[in-house]
């Protein structure tokens, strides 16, 4: 123990003290004005650190709640445009069941056909919806390209897919995303049917020549089997039947955008074929819904007069029958997925939000001011500083020179 | 009779000369740096065997001071001085990163919200604008960040200029006070003393300082590992030298009699030894540190961003300005060797600096902590993520200093300025044709090789067999014929990558194109957008964000320990102080108390020659 003390230490001390008891002070109430348990990084660096971290996580779940709300957005849309192609289809089928009875007419027929041809064009709409940010809808990553064009060889409507096969994924949480969309081909094009026939031009062809999608007009002729046209010198073609290895016709004139018709089966042909193209005709798993309309139509529209032609058309609307209900199936399969869909976004957006609320919470407690505890520690503080000035005051007072003279 | 009023008179002298000194240890009551002083009495002893003696004598005025306290005071003065210098450098530090809004994270957020809001509309013109904004605005932090870093190495350089030029005028102070000192006759007075002292202490303010006391009284003081600053009557200068091996630092030179040499290693203590301290540990290893962040966001979403396709189908370019690892070539190299650096490997980066050195047949490159070294003959060298490639012809003892990271932090920049040159797309897509009878179906695809000059190329996957299948190009022509199918493997062509699931049959065909028109594929940008959670830096353990969280730790927790240490050295200070004044300092009360005991005394002595006086009258009357 010191047994004296400068009068210049006892004045330092005291200074000394005050002047500690100040800064405390003004650190507390910076502090409680800004709310922040911590000034600087250096008064508790892990807090620093681990606190940018969460505010990362916060921000970026935030992000994912917001991209969740976009994509919810775009499924509802197309669920919506969905529920108008199951309504649709469901009319066509509902129609198609009308006409297959044998007492219905031509003109009974035609009446249908028109109304069907309404459908077509409806479907076709809204297989070209935009969506809000003005994309198209079902053309995969080809956002600007109209999704579907509706065209005609000869007497042959058919509709060619323009978008990609691409899907879109959401980022909706860490690792987890979700397609906020499906393509065309998807939707309208891969719906499977028992009678889908596939023509494929063959890579090699020269010519300009174009064929419209065969479909079975008389399902009471048709093989299943594969044929193949083929163009030959002089502007005729020869029909075979590959499968079996016969000439179904030969010879046969070329007339652009004419009907061409072989065992059951139609197409047509437009432009300049090259002598040597081919196209080939078989059977496939999928058939698109406007094929399957355009094919309806075909039959509603053609003449019944005699016995065995009312059987091909019995025959060609029980198919299209089964057709259009492989169709609503399909669609129904797509909506399902997307209510699904929409499903694990809600469920995701609620674990975002609780693990929001849950990070906001641990960075709160980490980071955030005690208030009570603070404005408990600025009141000591303030008598200490008090007691400080006080009892500075008081020494300063005690000299013995004041007792002097 | 004489004997009563000579005694009596030299009590009246001794006491003045005591009054005097207590006079002149109140007057400097408040002088810093004095030492009290209290006379010393002695009584003269009588002429011969017997009798009163012969009054008093003043033995001596007595400088209350303890040479160890002394020295003491001044080493820990020299470390509290250099601690806190170095933890009022770290709290500016500190400070700049303390607003969380003015750090990097909040920006580095906005920029990958951006990122998010392309992916999630990537045609959309004002979200790709937002993202340009973005980047703008997350290299301006870095940049602000960066030049406030400068700026500290700048003053700092300052500083140091400035400490060195005060040790110059405090040694020739000293030298100034030793000659006073060897001029005094009968001993050095106590005043010139305690001045030396304060010269000293300063001194230790600036530097750390050993002292040694000669016969003639002088002093010489020393500094580093003994370079002598005060010797006897001369003093020896110190000085700055541009650092050889970086331009931007400055050397510690001192001017010694037998020449100039470099002292700054040998440095150490008071605002010199801190100034030194934080110029080449904390702040170089936060440049670094920023430089590392800054490249590691550039480098790998550039990787990513050049795997894309923009808006017009071509592929994505740099998105980010980057910089090369900064090769500084020291100033002494004698051969003409000049040494370019390449990134390889983000993610082997470290926040170190490197030295390469030449020994006139091998390159070494060594990391500052001697963690880890290459030695080869060259010309290329690769250590941690980074290689060297050394042109022309190095001299031995030639030396490179490396940074790998530093510069990034100042060179980053947005390069894209088109929005719609944002690569947001992948550059291929597939497709399975509608025709297919099977149940194949085919993956969207990714890009391994972006550099493939086929990558674009149409490529059709057609099975042969539901076991494989040919790859044909756009005409039909047979790339790759009888490919063997297994169901989910990689089938790798033209630099991208698909698999194919479930049973393809005969005829069936897959095509992977490009991706042109694909405006709204945002598969390029979830990749982006992935970057950011992605573990990128220290062999892929930390984030973007946890590199930079991991630097406002370190360096909060550097200079957290720098304020404990100097809190502490301030504790051992005051406490040392404390124990120096209540030995050498001035107690006013005290002094008060020698004034009445001294003052009594002197009455009594003035009253001790009345008295003699009135025995002497006494004896005139009696006569």
């Amino acid at each position: 123990m010191v047994l004296r003390v400068s009068t210049g230490q006892m004045f330092q001390h005291s200074l000394q003290q005050m002047q500690l008891r100040q800064v405390e002070a003004n650190d507390l109430v910076r502090k409680i004005s800004s709310g922040r348990a911590y000034l600087r990084p250096s008064e508790n660096p892990f807090v620093a650190a681990r606190a940018l971290e969460l505010e990362q996580v916060v921000s970026r779940t935030g992000q994912f709640q917001e991209n969740t709300v976009l994509a919810e957005a775009r499924l509802g849309l197309e669920e919506t445009i969905l529920t108008d192609v199951t309504r649709l289809l469901q009319r066509s089928f509902d129609l198609a069941v009308q006409a297959n009875n044998g007492s219905l007419g031509d003109e009974d027929r035609q009446a249908i056909a028109n109304e069907v041809r309404e459908r077509f064009t409806e479907l076709l709409q809204l297989g070209n919806t935009v969506d809000a940010n003005g994309d198209y809808l079902f053309a995969g990553f080809s956002g600007d390209t109209t999704t579907l064009n509706a065209r005609r060889i000869g007497n042959q409507d058919f509709v060619d897919y323009q978008g990609d096969q691409g899907r879109r994924l959401v980022a909706i949480g860490e690792s987890r995303q979700i397609a906020d969309g499906d393509n065309g081909a998807e939707v309208f094009f891969r719906v499977p049917s028992n009678s889908a026939l596939w023509t494929a031009t063959a890579a090699a062809n020269t010519g300009s020549g174009e064929a419209a999608p065969a479909y079975v007009f008389d399902p009471t002729l048709a093989t299943g089997d594969t044929y193949r046209i083929q163009f030959n010198a002089g502007g005729t073609y020869d029909v075979v039947n590959e499968t079996d290895a016969v000439n179904v016709a030969v010879g046969v004139a070329y007339v652009d955008g004419a009907d061409i018709e072989f065992d059951g089966l139609r197409t047509a042909i437009t432009g300049a074929p090259a002598v040597g193209d081919v196209w080939r005709v078989r059977s496939a798993a999928n058939q698109d819904i406007f094929t399957t309309l355009n094919k309806f139509v075909a039959t509603l529209e053609s003449s019944g007069g005699t016995p065995a032609e009312q059987a091909r058309i019995s025959a060609a609307l029980g198919q299209s029958i089964d057709d259009l209900d492989g169709a609503i199936e399909h669609i129904a399969t797509q909506r399902t997925d997307i209510g699904g869909r929409l499903n694990a976004l809600a469920a995701q957006r609620d674990e975002n939000d609780a693990y929001v609320l849950q990070t906001q919470a641990t960075l709160s407690d980490l980071r955030d001011l005690d208030f009570a505890e603070a404005i408990g520690r600025l009141e000591q503080t303030v008598l200490a500083l008090e007691a400080a000035q006080r009892s500075f005051a008081r020494v300063q007072n005690l000299s013995l020179f004041n007792f002097l003279g | 009779m004489a004997d009563i009023s000579s005694n009596a008179l030299s009590g009246l002298l001794a006491q003045q000369r005591a009054l005097a000194t207590v006079g002149q240890n109140i007057a400097n009551a408040t002088t810093e740096g004095y030492t009290r002083q209290r006379i010393e009495l002695s009584a003269r002893p009588p002429v011969g065997r017997l009798g009163p003696g012969n009054g008093v004598e003043v033995a001596t005025v007595r400088r209350q001071y303890d040479a160890f306290l002394t020295s003491q005071l001044r080493e820990t003065r020299s470390l509290q001085q250099q601690l806190e210098t170095f933890n009022f450098q770290a709290g500016l530090l500190d400070d700049v990163l303390a607003d969380p809004q003015g750090g990097i994270t909040p920006a580095l957020q906005a920029f990958y919200s951006a990122v998010q809001e392309l992916s999630d509309d990537p045609a959309s013109g004002s979200a790709r604008v937002a993202l340009l904004n973005e980047g703008e605005a997350l290299v301006s932090r870095f940049h602000y960040l960066e030049s406030r870093m400068r700026d500290q190495a700048r003053f700092g350089n300052q500083r140091i200029e400035d400490q060195v030029n005060e040790i110059n005028a405090l040694a020739s102070s000293l030298v100034d006070i030793n000659i006073r000192i060897q001029g005094a006759t009968g001993g050095a007075p106590a005043e010139l003393l305690d001045q030396r002292d304060q010269a000293l202490l300063a001194l230790s303010e600036h530097v750390a300082v050993s002292t040694i006391e000669n016969a003639n009284g002088m002093l010489s003081v020393f500094i580093g590992t003994g370079q002598s600053l005060v010797d006897n009557a001369n003093a020896f200068t110190l000085g700055t030298a541009q650092d050889p091996r970086d331009a931007t630092q400055l050397r510690v030179v001192y001017n010694g009699a037998n020449g100039t040499g470099d002292i700054t290693d040998n440095i150490t203590g008071g605002e010199l030894g801190g100034m030194l301290d934080y110029q080449r540990t904390l702040l170089p290893e936060a440049r670094n540190s920023l430089g590392r962040v800054a490249l590691a966001i550039a480098e790998t979403f550039n990787d990513q961003h050049r795997e894309g396709m923009d808006l017009s189908g071509a592929l994505g370019g740099d998105f980010f300005t980057t910089a090369a690892p900064q090769v500084a070539v020291n100033a002494n190299n004698t051969g003409a060797a000049t040494v370019t650096g390449l990134l390889t490997d983000i993610s082997s980066v470290t926040v170190q600096d490197y030295e390469l050195t030449f020994d006139g047949a091998n390159f070494t490159l060594a990391r500052e902590d001697g963690a880890s070294s290459v030695t080869a003959a060259g010309p290329t060298l690769t250590l941690d993520g980074f290689s060297l490639t050394v042109a022309g012809a190095a001299a031995a003892g030639d030396s490179f200093l490396v940074r790998p990271a530093r510069a990034a932090a100042q060179a980053i920049g947005v390069a894209v300025s088109d929005p719609n040159a944002i690569a947001a797309a992948v550059p291929v897509r597939t497709e399975a044709a509608l025709g297919n009878t099977g149940s194949g179906a085919i993956s969207a695809g990714e890009v391994l090789d972006v550099t493939d000059a086929n990558l674009l190329d149409t490529v059709q996957v057609r099975f042969n067999s539901g076991t494989d299948f040919d790859l044909l190009d756009a005409n039909g022509a047979v790339l790759a014929a009888a490919q063997p199918y297994t169901p989910g493997a990689d089938i790798d062509f033209n630099g991208w990558r698909v698999d194919i699931q479930g049973a393809p049959r005969a005829g069936d065909t897959f095509t992977v194109r490009s991706n042109q028109g694909g405006i709204a594929d945002n598969r390029n940008m979830l990749l982006l957008g992935d970057l950011q959670s992605s573990g990128i830096l220290d062999g892929g353990s930390s984030t973007y964000q946890e590199a930079y969280s991991t630097m406002v730790g370190s360096v909060g927790a550097q200079t957290r320990q720098a304020r404990v240490n100097a809190d502490a050295q301030q504790v051992l200070f005051d406490s040392v102080q404390a124990r120096r004044d209540s030995l050498s300092g001035v107690n006013l009360d005290e002094e008060a108390a020698y004034l009445i005991f001294h003052q009594q005394a002197y009455q009594a002595s003035a009253r001790a020659i009345a008295t003699a006086d009135t025995v002497f009258q006494a004896l005139l009357s009696a006569v």
